[in-house]
């Protein structure tokens, strides 16, 4: 094609840029802001640890944990999101909103670590996600340990233990 | 017609600025359609003027200012003279040797913009100069040897004359050389070489800004209603007597002629100076010598 | 009459921050100095604060035009370290992405060629089809720039839908050989412009170390996808393009006819490529010890060594950049050229100066 075909064929096809406030859609796999789905996260702070530009903040006290994020400070490599073990973590499909102050879209969620059933201690509890992945079919069983904290589930284990060899020596 | 009427009126200021603009529009938004881009809407050149103007310039030391706002003025001035020569309505004054003075008040402006480089101070605006200098010299052997042929050709150093007077061969090639030396006085595609951005940014206007500039890019706009309007006045013989459809008749030519030359812009790198002068020398020159020729031999 | 002109650290033909200073004579120039690190950000003294998974999103910014390449590389130097090797698929991934950045490079150097030459149309005409690339590698990995495919051991991202990988590859491989080659080649004011400029000989592209395009310009036939060949490169039929003359237009030739080339290699990979496991592994700490990798960037080789001393921060990260290489032989070709040359032949390498300050 000559220079002259393509001044001919770009006049032929028309206008193909647009106006501003139109824009073409992001992609489906668009790597936008970082969401996360609270229930589904442990408090591991795997997130906190990939990112490279520190966006992402995760503080413990002693009963509650917090997970803070800036996305004036996110490059939306996305490493956060392929680094939860939980995939509590998703980025949005389309762009940003535009903000003025460095600080505006910054979010803090706190959430309180559920409390142990048996002695009422919070402790940090495996995700419903977590639990699949670990044993691939939860039984009953399970289900009631793992709403115990370490501890009460140590002495839990014990107990049963004990129960065990109780039943072994009575049918001997 | 009176004087003032030319100067003010038709084809003076209340006809050229509006028309420059115009074209300067045109040429961006043919440039934008062959590019498949939207490009700016019509009254894009007047609102960038209306920008620069109201904008806060620089502070310049005081002895500078005078020649950053004469220089253009002079440049403005002497080209809407020009424009008042040409010989559009029939009623056209027309004084004898007016050819003449049409060649040198269309050299004020780049006259002036080569002072204008100078003057900056900077070395970016000092190459834009020394680049528009030479490249006024390239263009202005086959630009008055064409119009030489034309007076030759036609016996008369006035305009009107030559318009209606010019034998077809002489007026055909002798007009295609004064079209070849357009993008030049222009300072478009492939010889934007005065204001090669990428080289030398804008060349000698480097460090106008505000007023300053706005000025200049209001010489610009008429200086393409001026040279436009020189071979749309004397492509055609003919007249119809009536001043409105005379006036229309060249305006449309020089529209054409916008869209010539602007395509022409888009489909073309931009030389260097020796490329851009030699081709003058060689085709531009060749042209006009031929257009001469022809009116001797004829 | 003689004067100095400088080009940069702020000039319309130059998007990045470097100092070209020109001794003229004239239109001539007589002497050419060149000066860089106007944007030093200390990157690999960052790393060594960083543990090795942020490095990767670290080195990703290293350039803003060939990112991958960058963690491509890291990645490869890192699984050298830890001597893992990714699966059959992540590697075709890999390529896949390596060449359409590749492709999107190339466009873009083009399209930046044609401005600098004030050709406005076959600007917009390279712009427009970058777009295609861009849009390509949007759809594989969410962003225009930073693609964030490399992980260690894998990739981030699969590739779920291959069709229209091909489509645009066809697409642009289509407009390559019938706009942007004929042009670049036949068209008058180019060819006035391009032919016999900014020559660099091949004993010089050889005795000042120039890699890739720009050396391949100039007869030196080098291409480490085939002399040392990484990831599933050996498993391609793909020549490498080699032009004599030196000049710029031998180096649009030699981007333009790899462009074809990298299309040739991303139709062939999509053909070859396996399915199965692509993810990456998540690491924490490296064993000590050292590890190089290199590959052939969009510019040239590139090349990374890794020292770690078994902690989970890298002891050291040392980056070789085909820019900073390359950049030296443009004093060469600037000596004798015109002032209007100066723009398009400090271009004609292809030089980025985020890569060399980085």
């Amino acid at each position: 094609m000559s220079i002259w075909e393509i001044l001919a064929e770009n006049l032929r096809q028309g206008v193909v840029t647009l106006r501003y406030p139109q824009r073409v859609p992001p992609p489906a796999r668009y790597r936008g802001l970082v969401q996360i789905e609270l229930e589904d996260c442990v408090g591991c702070a795997s997130c906190a640890y990939v990112c490279v530009s520190a966006a992402i903040h995760v503080t413990e006290e002693r009963e509650t944990f917090c997970w803070s994020y800036d996305p004036a400070k996110c490059t939306f490599c996305g490493r956060c999101v392929d680094a939860c073990p939980t995939s509590a973590l998703q980025m949005q499909a389309e762009c940003p909103p535009i903000y003025h102050c460095a600080g505006a879209l910054a979010v803090t969620y706190t959430r309180a670590y559920p409390r142990c059933e048996g002695c009422g201690k919070p402790f940090k509890v495996a995700t419903q996600i977590l639990r699949q992945r670990a044993y691939t079919e939860v039984s009953g069983e399970v289900e009631t340990l793992l709403r115990l904290c370490p501890v009460c589930r140590q002495k839990e284990a014990i107990k049963s233990m004990v129960e065990a060899r109780r039943i072994k020596e009575a049918t001997r | 017609m009176p004087s003032w009427f030319a100067l003010l009126i038709f084809p003076g200021f209340l006809y050229a600025v509006p028309m420059g603009w115009l074209m300067l529009w045109l040429e961006r938004k043919i440039l934008a359609r062959l590019q498949s881009r939207i490009g700016p809407p019509f009254y894009q050149p007047f609102f960038d003027f209306i920008k620069l103007m109201t904008k806060e310039p620089l502070r310049r030391a005081s002895g500078e200012d005078i020649f950053y706002l004469l220089l253009p003025l002079l440049a403005l001035g002497a080209t809407v003279g020009s424009l008042t020569l040409l010989p559009i309505l029939p009623s056209s004054a027309s004084a004898v040797g007016d050819l003449v003075l049409f060649v040198a008040l269309v050299e004020v402006a780049p006259i002036c913009l080569v002072l204008l480089g100078f003057l900056s101070r900077s070395i970016f605006g000092q190459v834009g100069a020394i680049r528009e200098a030479t490249l006024t010299i390239a263009t202005n052997l086959p630009f008055i040897t064409a119009l030489i042929a034309l007076a030759y050709a036609s016996g008369s150093l006035r305009l009107m004359e030559i318009a209606s007077n010019a034998p077809l061969a002489t007026r055909a090639i002798a007009l295609l050389a004064l079209l070849f030396c357009l993008p030049i006085k222009l300072r478009l595609n492939p010889f934007s070489v005065a204001n090669a951005e990428q080289e030398i940014y804008q060349g000698a206007l480097t460090e106008l800004d505000g007023w300053r500039l706005g000025l200049w890019e209001l010489t610009h706009a008429v200086e393409w209603v001026a040279l436009s309007g020189l071979i749309a006045s004397l492509a055609v013989p003919w007249r119809s007597g009536q001043a409105i459809l005379d006036a229309i008749l060249f305006a449309l030519l020089s529209l054409v002629l916008v869209v010539v030359l602007t395509v022409i812009a888009g489909a073309t790198a931009r030389l260097k100076l020796l490329q851009a002068s030699r081709f003058y020398w060689r085709w531009g020159f060749g042209l006009a010598l031929l257009a001469l020729v022809v009116s001797l031999f004829l | 009459m003689s004067y100095t002109i400088p080009i940069g650290p702020y000039h319309p033909a130059l998007e990045e921050p470097y100092k070209l200073e020109l001794e003229c004579e004239g239109e001539n120039v007589r002497e050419a100095h060149l000066q860089i690190g106007f944007n030093f950000r200390a990157i690999e003294l960052i790393a060594q604060s960083r543990n090795i998974i942020q490095n990767i999103a670290l080195f990703e910014r290293v350039c803003g035009i060939c990112s991958n390449v960058h963690t491509l590389t890291y990645c490869l130097a890192l699984e050298n370290l830890l001597g893992i090797e990714p699966s059959l698929r992540a590697q075709y991934i890999r390529v896949i992405v390596a060449e359409l950045e590749r492709l999107h490079s190339h466009i873009l150097w083009a399209g930046a060629a044609a401005h600098i030459l004030g050709f406005q149309t076959l600007f917009m005409t390279c712009f427009r089809l970058r777009e295609v690339v861009m849009d390509l590698l949007e759809t594989i990995s969410g962003n225009r720039v930073n693609y964030a495919m490399n992980a260690i051991g894998g990739v981030n991202r699969d590739l779920t839908d291959p069709q229209t990988i091909r489509d645009g590859v066809r697409q642009i491989q289509k407009a390559v050989e019938g706009q942007l080659l004929p042009i670049f080649t036949n068209d008058p004011t180019v060819r006035a412009r391009c032919a016999g400029v900014g020559i660099l000989t091949k004993a010089n592209a050889i005795a000042w170390g120039a890699v890739g395009p720009t050396a391949r310009a100039s007869g030196v036939a080098q291409d480490i996808r085939q002399a040392q060949p990484y990831l599933v490169y050996d498993r391609f039929e793909f020549s490498v393009p080699v032009q004599e003359s030196g000049d710029v237009l031998a180096r649009i030739l030699v981007r333009a006819l790899e462009m074809v080339e990298s299309c040739q290699i991303i139709e062939q990979a999509l053909e070859q490529m396996p399915s199965g496991q692509w993810k990456g592994q998540l690491f924490v700490e490296l064993p000590p010890g050292e590890a190089v990798a290199r590959i052939e960037a969009p510019r040239g080789e590139v090349f990374y060594y890794i020292a770690s001393d078994g902690s989970e921060k890298p002891l050291r990260v040392k980056v070789r950049t085909p820019s900073f290489v390359n950049m030296p032989t443009v004093r060469l070709m600037l000596k004798g050229a015109t002032l209007a040359d100066a723009p398009l032949i400090q271009a004609s390498i292809d030089p980025c100066y985020s890569c060399t300050d980085r």
